[in-house]
């Protein structure tokens, strides 16, 4: 029988250190204890950064090696991350440097790069969400189907707005979905959200979840 | 003139009587006593007594005892204190035919030549020998024939063949009665010679024979020594055989008086210088022939030991052992009357009764050199003093060779004692005590029954009365001189009446003995029998848990006077007989006669009749397989078969170990079964045929859509809408739309959140939070655009922070796209935190200490110098909190880490229009967990058309709605013709399964 001699180490540092948090609420004494936890979770919460970074260089160099039909991708991304990282650093040392905090590079990329992409991403996804919606009664025709399928053309209708197209019923009916229906399950769905949550951290400070591991 | 001893009963005998006339047992070979030989009784009794017990204890078995004749003589001047051994007896039986020498000027000077015990011993041992090239057949039937298992096949054949006619008869009587200790049922004449020749075999490496050609006289010259170096004495009668010169004179003086001091005799000179070897032929007469050697063992240094080797051949006179002869002397014609010339109390060591009487007699050794008294015998008693020759024995046994104790006792007594003055003759005497143990260890390992069998050498043990004497010999004055204890038992008168009866009733007395011999009541006692007369070596063949029995009775037999002790004795004869018997059962192969009466069908029926049948308990009744069927086959109904073998054999309805291979399952199957099955069984049963005939159908997979329509479809929609949009975008302008009224304001969250702005004024710290992605910047930043145009316009002073890591670059293009034309600048109106990590514990301790969490600015600034910072401790300290994300979790967070520990600081928010419907309940909620928000592009419009600023969403407006009805038109008629085609496709299907 093998014993892991870190499970009980990493149980009790969870359960002691969100019993302390969790005292801060209610204690504004323990705040300051309670901040060097938290900056300490922050620091290690960087490093994780850095530690998923090097995760990804490793899983994509990988699947570099493997005859794969991804390679390439993996390639591309492995290439961006050492564009990226090189833009940064040179940044970096020309801001602490010279002193002067122009991040020109990085937003040429962010902005001329990375946001376009993205945004088209999301502009594909709305061809794809209409394309599906389109096509969720050929799929699937029951009630459900159809109620989302006319509560989409509903809410679109809704938001319409130009005079003197405009139909004011849309947009009332638009606004009862978003104020009642849409309201209701919202609030439905974050109270679930919220006793899940505090589940979980009641199991985490009984040590019955460890998603630290151990 | 000449008396015959008898061999069994010891008394004399005239030596032309043939049969004795006491015992009535033949006196062939008894020993001959000359009269004037009887004053070398004297010699014998020389207080340099040997130490060649083993001669003497054989001469005493040859030897009766003559107990009418016991009459001690006056020898005890010759005595000394010097403790006597064995030898004592031989002296003392040749005492007897010089009893009436007292004075040493009586004996006769002739006799120069010293009697060795030893080679007078040796005369009988080489004639023994030839005893062993007897037939075996003759003495197969000897009952002595036990001992010739001990012996091994190879020692007649080794011992030199020796004439029978130079075998006296006393001779061969003297090795039988030492057989009969082990076999008082052999026969008579044939245990003469086989038992003196099987004793020779074990006296073979005796030190009086091996080297010295006297000791061991060829069968041929063995009679010539006799009749040519012995001149024939008047006595001599004529019945003698040729090689017993039965009337030369045993003991001279000179014999008696050559290894004895001279103190004690005045002739002493002569007694002690030997003459020469080569002289003695002529000078000694016939009765004077005895070699000076052979009386060494009246020396007190072990000299018969010594001579037996190195004693020249030229000293040894044959002649000399004729006394032994037991033709009858024939001056020896009365038995009634003694002879004259012995002295009665010469042979008091041959009867056991004198020897009680003189153990009371007895006196310290200054006493015993009284020469008339009686008492001076008393050294012959072996009783007292046996103990110190054992004593000694053992040591020099010991030093030997570790031998056992029972081979000890079979050594020469002689040997027994340990400090010898003269080392040279102690080591001479171990080496043929060596041989001769070896000898009997040889015997004994040519069988194994008698290395098993402890009883074999007991026979020769003298232990039991040796220590019955040990006692009392201390008590003796003269407990110094001790004799073996086996001496004391061959003068046993007990062991000379067992022999003397033996040999007269052998024939009746055996058979008796070996059928009866286990059943003790029906063993006869005979009141003849030599019972009592057991000697202790016999005794010890009792069984240890006897053995004290037998002690007491042999004690008590000491104890009582003589005339009693013969009754009392003779009862423990019927063990021995018992003993004898099982002990020759054991070297039996053949079962033992109760064993052969047992096995009988008389004895198994008499058994079987008394035996009663046994009833089974009920428990074990209960378990026996008990079958009951009603039919031939022995089953029952029920019952398939019944086990035939195995342990379960006879046990029905058992499963069968065999494994049923063969058996056809579909005829098994095909058995009707006797079941009611309704209709509704049936069906089910019909369904159930049905699912499984289903699964082994294969299904037939209709092919999906092509994919090239469906690609063209979606690029058909992009087109669509990319055309629409950007159609409108470039060739419409911006759209006049109506202001909201205050009704339609009120209670909205973009109404709010502008009331809130216009609540700040100029350098008031405002927290915008950018944790989107840069995919929802377009929606995001148009509708946080007029927002935070109208924070700028309010003056605040703008710190941005985001818990994303592209948030502060999406910030500074915000800033820098939307913007642009208020001209902030970095940490004068504005200060980008940069990324803040942890998520919510990010949130929170950034919450707690906003300056210790995120001391620097995203350019490596300090990002608290700025003067609406300095006074920033706590996230509370910022005026307004506006969060721009597009992710509901990260709005909750907000609200939830952060939104719950404000309390003036209002929290606001630009979320996409996915996330309003998550927001909404939050700033339902009262008070208002979120101050306000502008969700989407929609919010946005409304809010510059509140703010009076068109902006952005203006400039978005139609495009937005084109995209909208395009979408929901694309999605209206895709959907309506999906569904058309669906229920096309359902129909079709229906129509086909029901036309199957």
């Amino acid at each position: 029988m093998k014993i892991k001699i870190n499970a009980p180490i990493s149980t009790a540092i969870a359960i002691g250190v969100g019993i302390i948090v969790l005292a801060g609420y209610f204690i504004p004494s323990m705040d300051n204890i309670r901040l060097i936890l938290l900056r300490t979770g922050l620091v290690l919460a960087a490093v994780a950064l850095l530690a998923g970074i090097v995760n990804l260089v490793t899983v994509h160099i990988g699947k570099m090696g493997k005859e794969s039909e991804n390679s390439g991708y993996s390639l591309i991304l492995l290439i961006s991350l050492a564009i990226t990282l090189i833009v940064g650093i040179v940044d970096m040392v020309q801001t602490y440097l010279v002193g002067r905090p122009n991040f020109q590079i990085t937003n040429w990329v962010f902005t001329n790069i990375q946001l376009p992409i993205e945004t088209s991403l999301l502009a594909v996804t709305t061809i794809s969400l209409t394309y599906a919606a389109a096509g969720i009664l050929r799929k699937r025709m029951n009630m459900f189907s159809i109620s989302f399928f006319f509560v989409v053309l509903l809410v679109l209708l809704g938001s319409f707005s130009i005079p003197p197209a405009t139909i004011p019923f849309l947009q009332v009916i638009r606004d009862w979905i978003l104020q009642v229906p849409a309201l209701g399950g919202a609030r439905g769905l974050l109270l679930g959200i919220a006793l899940g949550t505090i589940t979980t951290g009641i199991r985490i400070l009984m040590g019955t979840d460890r998603p630290y591991g151990g | 003139m000449a008396e015959v001893l008898c061999p069994i009963c010891g008394r004399p005998n005239s030596d032309h009587r043939e049969f004795c006339d006491f015992c009535g047992n033949p006196l062939d070979g008894a020993l001959r006593v000359e009269d004037d030989s009887s004053s070398l009784g004297n010699d014998l009794l020389d207080d340099r007594l040997p130490d060649s017990m083993d001669d003497a204890s054989r001469l005493d078995s040859l030897v009766p005892p003559p107990e009418e004749e016991i009459q001690p003589i006056n020898l005890n001047d010759r005595l000394e204190s010097e403790p006597l051994n064995g030898d004592s007896r031989l002296e003392s039986l040749l005492s007897d035919q010089d009893k009436s020498v007292e004075d040493p000027s009586q004996i006769d000077p002739g006799h120069t030549e010293p009697l060795n015990g030893g080679s007078r011993l040796n005369d009988y041992l080489p004639i023994e020998k030839p005893t062993s090239d007897l037939d075996p057949e003759d003495v197969g039937q000897d009952d002595s024939s036990r001992l010739d298992e001990y012996l091994s096949p190879e020692e007649p054949e080794e011992a030199p063949s020796l004439d029978l006619d130079s075998l006296s008869p006393d001779q061969t009587d003297d090795s039988s009665r030492l057989d009969d200790y082990l076999t008082p049922d052999r026969p008579q004449e044939q245990d003469e010679r086989d038992d003196s020749v099987r004793l020779d075999d074990f006296f073979e490496d005796d030190p009086f024979k091996s080297p010295d050609p006297f000791t061991e006289p060829s069968p041929s010259t063995m009679p010539e020594s006799d009749s040519s170096a012995d001149p024939p004495t008047p006595e001599s009668g004529p019945a003698q055989s040729d090689h017993e010169p039965a009337d030369e004179p045993l003991f001279s003086r000179d014999d008696l008086l050559s290894d004895s001091s001279s103190d004690q005799s005045p002739e002493g000179p002569e007694f002690m210088e030997p003459r020469p070897e080569s002289e003695q032929p002529d000078d000694v007469p016939a009765a004077e022939s005895i070699d000076p050697g052979q009386w060494d063992f009246l020396e007190p240094t072990p000299a018969p030991e010594q001579p037996g080797e190195e004693q020249p051949p030229e000293s040894i006179d044959p002649g000399q052992w004729d006394f032994l002869e037991p033709t009858p002397a024939p001056e020896q014609a009365g038995e009634d009357k003694p002879p004259e010339s012995i002295d009665g109390g010469e042979w008091d060591f041959l009867d056991p009764t004198s020897t009680e009487a003189h153990l009371e007699d007895e006196e310290p050794t200054s006493k015993s050199a009284d020469p008339d008294s009686t008492e001076d015998w008393s050294f012959l008693d072996p009783g007292p003093a046996a103990d110190q020759p054992d004593e000694e024995y053992e040591y020099s046994a010991e030093g030997e060779g570790e031998d056992a104790g029972w081979l000890d006792m079979l050594q020469d007594p002689g040997s027994r004692q340990g400090p010898e003055p003269e080392p040279d003759p102690t080591a001479e005497l171990k080496k043929p005590d060596t041989d001769w143990l070896e000898k009997i260890r040889r015997l004994n390992k040519s069988s194994d029954l008698v290395e098993e069998d402890s009883s074999f050498p007991d026979w020769l043990s003298v232990t039991g009365k040796t220590a019955e004497f040990k006692g009392e010999g201390t008590e003796g004055p003269e407990s110094g001189e001790e004799v073996p204890d086996w001496l004391q038992l061959d003068d046993d008168e007990s062991l000379n009446e067992f022999l003397r009866k033996k040999d007269l009733s052998n024939e009746e007395y055996k058979p008796k003995i070996t059928t009866d011999s286990l059943d003790e009541a029906d063993v006869p006692v005979d009141k003849d029998a030599p019972g009592p007369e057991l000697s202790d070596s016999q005794q010890i063949k009792f069984p240890s848990w006897a053995e004290g029995e037998k002690r007491k009775d042999q004690k008590r037999r000491d104890v009582q006077p003589t005339p009693l002790a013969d009754e009392d004795i003779r009862e423990p004869e019927e063990p021995f007989q018992v003993e004898e018997e099982f002990f020759d059962d054991l070297f039996s192969e053949e079962l033992p006669s109760w064993l052969t009466e047992a096995s009988t069908d008389e004895v198994k029926q008499a058994i079987g009749e008394d035996l009663t049948l046994g009833e089974l308990p009920g428990w074990v009744e209960a378990m026996r397989p008990v079958v009951e069927s009603t039919d031939a086959s022995g089953l029952d109904d029920d019952e398939d078969y019944i086990e035939n073998y195995g342990p379960l054999a006879g046990i029905p309805s058992v499963l069968p170990a065999e494994a049923e291979i063969g058996i056809d399952l579909d005829k098994e199957v095909k058995k009707p079964l006797d079941l009611l099955a309704t209709k509704n069984h049936q069906e089910f049963v019909d369904l159930l045929k049905k699912i499984i005939g289903d699964e082994n159908k294969s299904k037939s997979i209709r092919l999906p859509s092509p994919l090239q329509p469906q690609r063209v479809l979606r690029w058909l929609i992009a087109v669509i809408m990319l055309v629409a949009i950007a159609g409108t975008l470039i060739f419409t302008g911006s759209v006049e739309l109506e202001s909201p009224t205050t009704a339609q304001v009120q209670g909205t969250g973009f109404g709010v959140l502008y009331e809130e702005i216009e609540t700040l004024y100029d350098g008031q710290p405002v927290l915008i939070a950018f944790d989107h992605q840069p995919g929802a910047a377009s929606e995001l930043h148009t509708a946080a655009a007029t927002v935070v145009d109208h924070l700028m316009e309010q003056g605040t002073f703008l710190t941005f922070v985001s818990t994303q890591p592209t948030g502060p670059a999406l910030a500074e293009h915000f800033l820098d796209k939307t913007q642009s034309h208020h001209n902030y600048i970095h940490t004068q109106k504005y200060i980008n935190l940069g990324y803040l990590p942890g998520e919510s514990a990010g949130l929170l301790s950034f919450m707690i200490a906003p300056q210790k969490i995120i001391p620097l600015a995203f350019d490596g600034s300090n990002a608290w110098d700025s003067p609406p910072l300095i006074s920033i401790d706590r996230i509370e300290d910022f005026k307004m909190i506006l969060v721009i994300t597009d992710d509901p979790n990260t709005a909750k967070i907000w609200i939830e880490q952060v939104g719950s520990r404000l309390t003036d600081t209002p929290l606001t928010m630009v979320v996409s229009a996915q996330v309003e419907p998550l927001i909404r309940p939050y700033f339902r909620t009262s008070p208002r967990q979120v101050s306000g928000y502008v969700a989407g592009i929609i919010d946005s419009m409304n809010y510059e058309k509140l703010a009076e600023r068109p902006y952005l969403a203006d400039k978005l407006w139609l495009p937005f709605n084109m995209g909208i009805v395009i979408g929901v038109g694309i999605i209206f008629i895709g959907g309506m013709a999906n569904g058309v085609l669906s229920l096309f496709s359902r129909r079709k299907d229906k129509v086909i399964g029901e036309s199957k």
